[in-house]
């Protein structure tokens, strides 16, 4: 079975908004995410909304069809938890062997850890890209700069972390 | 419609009467106005008090919200929020979680 990253809503708005959401479903064996998260990210006509459905219809973007009721249930132990629809279709449908989460939110990213699901963040597959050499210093570094440009913000901390481990 | 009475202060009622004039509308579409702006507020300041305690997901308070995570996440970065909450600590287990696996 081939790995799969399977990325959440903020995921592939962040990366949409910096322009860099086609790139890295080229970089990546499979970039997929599930039929409740697209419709999250393409609810509202903006921008996104295009380079999602163009890169869906492209196939790209793979999407894994989820049956609404499965993750809806407001008996669900993860809707307890605090996790929306969209994260909880990622969890039930990933594979503990093969599939990897690619999601920041931290209640989300316990969950995960907790499932025994293999998860990481948006940041941390930046520079993992980068020392695999799927992606040039300069490109990395570019994306990071990007990120910080959109809504999503991190704390100088973690910035100059992520910074020196890309200067590496 | 549901009739909803509401008792406000005589100043309060002038200034709502002359902004209604300004706007050029009738005072109950202004009343009605507000009280459409005022709810998206309040429960935008509800769900965005759940997220900071770590309650709820980034997702789920924009739902919740009624807004779309793009919406949400533009008034929260107005109020400082920051979205990658996690340590280099963490950063370093999700390089770590990624080791060989992004080959193919």
């Amino acid at each position: 079975m081939n790995r799969r990253f399977l990325f959440d809503a903020s995921s592939i708005i962040v990366l949409a908004e910096t322009g860099y959401l086609a790139l890295f479903c080229d970089l990546l064996p499979s970039f997929t995410t599930t039929s409740i998260i697209i419709t999250e990210v393409t609810q509202k006509l903006t921008p996104i909304k295009k380079i999602v459905e163009e890169l869906t219809t492209k196939e790209k973007i793979f999407v894994q069809l989820v049956d609404d009721s499965s993750s809806s249930s407001s008996n669900s132990l993860y809707y307890k938890l605090g996790l929306h629809e969209g994260e909880i279709s990622l969890l039930l449908v990933s594979n503990q062997e093969t599939d990897i989460i690619v999601i920041d939110d931290l209640i989300a990213r316990s969950v995960a850890q907790a499932e025994g699901l293999l998860y990481t963040g948006l940041l941390g597959l930046v520079i993992s890209l980068k020392k695999t050499g799927k992606l040039s210093q300069e490109k990395a570094l570019d994306i990071l700069q990007a990120i910080t440009k959109t809504n999503f913000r991190m704390s100088v901390t973690l910035y100059n972390a992520i910074r020196e481990e890309l200067e590496k | 419609m549901t009739i909803v009475q509401v008792r406000v202060d005589d100043k309060e009622s002038k200034e709502l009467d002359e902004l209604a004039e300004k706007i050029g509308i009738s005072k109950s579409d202004l009343i009605r106005k507000m009280i459409k702006i005022g709810k998206k507020q309040l429960l935008f300041d509800f769900y965005y008090d759940r997220l900071t305690r770590k309650e709820i997901s980034v997702a789920r308070a924009a739902a919740a919200a009624g807004m779309s995570i793009v919406e949400f996440m533009s008034i929260a970065k107005e109020r400082g929020f920051t979205y990658f909450r996690y340590n280099s600590d963490e950063l370093l287990r999700d390089i770590q979680t990624l080791d060989g696996k992004l080959e193919g």
